[in-house]
């Protein structure tokens, strides 16, 4: 089962809580997997999203806001790779930008191939598959 | 550190010694006393021969409880150090040295020295599997399926095998290809591993450096047991008002001014013998509201 590269497009909106964290992680593996990612590219995946989940839902703790807000992921795959689109209702960018973060920041950047922060707080992750013939 | 060898030394050979000598029909080989405790200062580390003295032919030997205990007083930093392997699994350190006791004991009443091999030889995997033993009825607070468990056991070790035939890290197409196992139940023990320990209600939320610090369980609801003291109370108040005013006053001057029966009778202008028996009637009303 491959996901047709073009079409599938999955979208996933979670409260910032950290009991959704397996929630995600779950998600991006069985996306990764069905989309002939390498088990340690898939586990790349997983970790790198937790750590923006983990991020934000810090981060919404920290405003202590009455409600804690939505995360969402937009899984897009691509002829080569899978790019994630990250938004969320707190600020994760500014966070990562900051120079506290570095550490965050690092880590993405090691796991993934690209990691693009817009101006509207999105975060676009590009991975690509290192087998380009999937068997 | 010399002494202490000399001592360890010492207790090993007069192990060797009783050994052989009810081997030979003496059975009052008394070990020498001050060998008694050993320290534990690397008393495994070079205890190759502790008990094989009786490997040659011979009728079996079996240990009598002096040997016994001298083997386990000898071997207890063993299982410390043994146990120490298992510190990240969980279990509190004390716990898995107790249970690796019970192992050393189990070796102890098991070893056969005609064997051949060393008492080290067998003590280590049996101290291991009580062990591993116990975390597996223990470890899991949260009952993980057999089958799950043991096919996340088949995916690593298949993702290992593979990265090595492949010279990369397998696809799960190929993993499932590999264990037979179907891509599905492959995602399903991704997850094994996290429900196995839950957080304790105690443990601390630091909130990532704020400066709140509370439990998981003041996030835990209870039943107020004020909810049953309201009810008493709306009871109780009912059977109130339907007391006399006479009564009311007296009940009120009692428990809530912590006045005498005799001020009370002052204050009405009656006896104390008559505030003494309306008291008892009111209360009766009251206490009868309660029960029912």
């Amino acid at each position: 089962m491959t996901l047709d590269p073009t079409q599938d497009i999955v979208e996933l909106r979670l409260p910032l809580r950290l009991q959704y964290l397996n929630v995600i992680r779950a998600t991006v593996g069985v996306i990764a997997g069905t989309l002939d990612f390498t088990y340690d590219e898939v586990m790349q995946f997983r970790v790198a999203l937790s750590e923006i989940f983990e991020l934000a839902t810090h981060l919404a703790e920290h405003e202590g806001a009455e409600h804690p807000g939505d995360i969402s992921f937009r899984f897009e795959p691509q002829p080569d790779g899978l790019a994630v689109r990250v938004g969320a209702a707190v600020n994760v960018v500014r966070d990562l930008v900051a120079e506290d973060q570095d550490e965050s920041r690092a880590l993405l950047d090691s796991l993934m191939d690209s990691v693009e922060f817009d101006t509207d707080g999105t975060v676009h992750l590009m991975k690509y598959r290192s087998i380009r013939e999937a068997t | 550190m010399g002494q202490s060898e000399r001592a360890v030394v010492r207790t090993r050979r007069d192990v060797h010694f009783n050994a052989n000598a009810r081997r030979n029909g003496a059975t009052n080989g008394r070990p020498s006393a001050e060998a008694d405790r050993p320290s534990h200062g690397g008393a495994y580390d070079h205890a190759d021969s502790v008990a094989d003295g009786a490997n040659s032919a011979g009728p079996k030997v079996e240990f009598t409880a002096e040997d016994r205990e001298r083997l386990v007083s000898s071997y207890i930093p063993l299982v410390h150090r043994l146990s120490r392997r298992f510190r990240d699994c969980g279990e509190a350190q004390e716990d898995l040295v107790q249970v690796g006791c019970i192992g050393l004991l189990k070796a102890t009443k098991k070893f056969d020295p005609d064997r051949g091999v060393s008492f080290i030889t067998y003590a280590v995997p049996v101290i291991v599997g009580e062990i591993k033993n116990h975390l597996r009825d223990h470890g899991w607070a949260v009952k993980v399926p057999r089958k799950i468990q043991t096919q996340k056991l088949a995916v690593q070790r298949a993702v290992e095998s593979l990265g090595h035939i492949l010279g990369r890290s397998p696809t799960f197409s190929e993993i499932a290809e590999a264990t037979e196992i179907s891509e599905a139940e492959i995602y399903d023990t991704f997850e094994v591993g996290n429900y196995g320990r839950p957080l304790s209600l105690d443990a601390e939320y630091d909130g990532n450096g704020t400066k709140d610090i509370s439990t998981a369980m003041d996030y835990i609801g209870a039943e107020d047991p004020q909810f049953e003291k309201l009810e008493d109370r709306m009871d109780l108040g009912q059977t109130f008002c339907s007391l006399t005013k006479r009564e009311k006053a007296i009940i009120y001057m009692k428990f809530y001014s912590g006045l005498s029966q005799t001020e009370i009778a002052k204050r009405l202008g009656i006896s104390q013998m008559h505030v003494s028996r309306l008291q008892r009637h009111a209360l009766g009303l009251l206490k009868e509201a309660l029960v029912e």
